[in-house]
């Protein structure tokens, strides 16, 4: 995107602001898409290590342009390491419920975990959908996937997030 | 799932689907708000001296370039373009063509069974207009040409950046990247190209593709263009082709349709199957590329995981192991400038 390369330009010359304009444009895709692989409790203070990172590196990026598609990728290693040193006991179960019946908090802690479960395609892009609130075309502009793949991702993981939300088995 | 609901999951507006609206509601708990925290301190990086002279450099001859590229495709808006009967009776603008004449913005040339003509785009271009086309002139500035096909076969020569030059036909539109090609409409508006001669990409509302040298597409009204193919490959593997572009995207035609395809696939296919593999859904993607990679192994910076999940940029290293030329390099083409 045009208007990314003037912002990644400045900012590699140290300009704190024009990164800022960055976090603003791309901190929800980074959550989105730590949310798909580590716990929630993580995943805000992962994505302030993903900026952390970015800032750091930025002279490694060669196309100015790509920034959102690099960046997906820093916060899609950072998971994978986040992952590979934690320890198995962050989440809760999604099914425990409280006394009393299920409460809101359960009930979104349930969809989520359903969501996980998919294949990660569909995961990524219901969460930037559904948690983040981006639009398809977001979406696409974002992480530097097409616009069919996304549309494909979003259309197909409902149909499945549908069925297993129902108690199907896809 | 309805066209409005549909587009609210995919646009965010129109009539919501009540369980994507519910999901939202409770999901938007986790939503991300947060300010960034201080950044930590870095030192600037700074270019060796002989870099900054090397891009100075660089920027200077850039300079001479583009001024000379700007003179060559210089255009005043709105200018006609040059034409000339080659043989039989073509009609301008309803009127009969006897030698030459001048092709205006919104005017239409008609070719009929005996008749041919030759367009000269702006500075940038030839355009051979076989018997029994329509055409007209949509649009003449001197970074932007467009035509629009209605009928008929077109041969087109140009020379120009990327985008330059446009034709619109009923199934899709054709810019050219720098490039020579022939383009056919036939009774159904179904759109057929052939390249000759560097790249040219096929637009449609839904789909692009990339079509190289030697290759070719097809387009139809309503879908757009398919993936691109080799004429030399197997005529099972060209119907497969058909159904997957233009059938209804799945079921078991189009199980079947896909492998086949594969099977058939030589490694002179790549291109098909690189173009096809991010129009089909995730799971299909894998298993295209893997007979792909059979056929030919990817280099190592392409990864199953980016392309399954539809990495815009993923293919592109293999694209670049095919050696088909680069688009950005249009000005490689410099031989097609030789017959203008």
């Amino acid at each position: 995107m045009a208007d990314d390369a003037a912002q990644v330009r400045a900012a590699r010359a140290g300009d704190r602001a024009a990164f800022g304009e960055l976090y603003q444009r791309y901190s929800r895709m980074v959550h989105g898409l730590l949310l798909a692989r580590v716990p929630p409790a993580d995943a805000d203070d992962l994505t302030q290590e993903v900026f952390f990172q970015a800032w750091r590196e930025l002279r490694k990026l060669r196309d100015d342009s790509a920034f959102g598609g690099w960046l997906a990728q820093i916060a899609r290693n950072r998971a994978r390491d986040h992952f590979r040193r934690a320890r198995p006991q962050d989440e809760l179960p999604a099914s425990l419920a409280a006394p009393g019946g299920v409460s809101q908090e359960q009930e979104a802690r349930a969809a989520l975990a359903a969501i996980r479960e998919l294949p990660e395609a569909y995961r990524e892009s219901l969460l930037l959908r559904l948690v983040e609130g981006m639009t398809g075309p977001e979406i696409a502009a974002r992480t530097g996937l097409t616009a069919d793949s996304v549309r494909v991702n979003l259309h197909r993981g409902m149909k499945l997030l549908r069925q297993r939300l129902e108690g199907g088995t896809p | 799932m309805s066209e409005e609901v549909g587009r609210y999951l995919w646009e965010g507006w129109g009539a919501p689907d009540p369980e994507v609206a519910r999901l939202q509601q409770l999901l938007g708990r986790y939503r991300y708000d947060a300010p960034l925290r201080p950044l930590p301190a870095r030192a600037p990086s700074r270019l060796p001296r002989l870099v900054l002279a090397f891009a100075l450099a660089s920027a200077t001859l850039l300079a001479c370039v583009a001024l000379l590229a700007s003179l060559r495709f210089r255009w005043q808006p709105g200018a006609a373009w040059a034409v000339e009967a080659v043989s039989g009776a073509p009609q301008l603008d309803g009127k009969l063509l006897r030698e030459s004449g001048r092709l205006g913005v919104g005017q239409e040339l008609v070719t009929d069974a005996d008749s041919r003509a030759r367009i000269r785009v702006a500075r940038i271009g030839v355009v051979e207009v076989e018997p029994n086309s329509r055409l007209r002139l949509l649009a003449t500035t001197s970074n932007h040409h467009r035509i629009a096909l209605e009928r008929g076969k077109i041969l087109a020569r140009t020379w120009a950046p990327p985008f330059t030059f446009a034709v619109d036909t009923p199934s899709a539109q054709a810019y050219d990247v720098g490039c020579a090609y022939t383009l056919e409409v036939d009774e159904h508006s179904n759109g057929l190209l052939l390249v000759t001669s560097g790249w040219v990409e096929l637009e449609g509302e839904e789909w692009e593709t990339m079509v190289p040298q030697g290759a070719a597409a097809e387009s139809r009204p309503g879908v757009g263009p398919g993936s691109s193919y080799y004429q030399d490959s197997s005529p099972a593997f060209q119907s497969a082709l058909r159904e997957i572009n233009f059938g209804p995207g799945s079921g078991p035609a189009h199980q079947a349709a896909l492998k086949t395809l594969l099977q058939q696939a030589r490694k002179r296919d790549l291109i098909t199957l690189l173009n096809l593999m991010l129009r089909l859904p995730p799971e299909e993607r894998g298993q295209v590329y893997d007979r792909a990679a059979q056929l030919s192994p990817p280099p190592p910076q392409v990864t199953r995981d980016a392309v399954v999940r539809g990495e815009h940029m993923a293919l592109e290293p293999w694209w670049q192991s095919l050696h088909l030329g680069n688009v950005k390099r249009w000005w490689i083409y410099w031989k097609d400038a030789l017959v203008l």
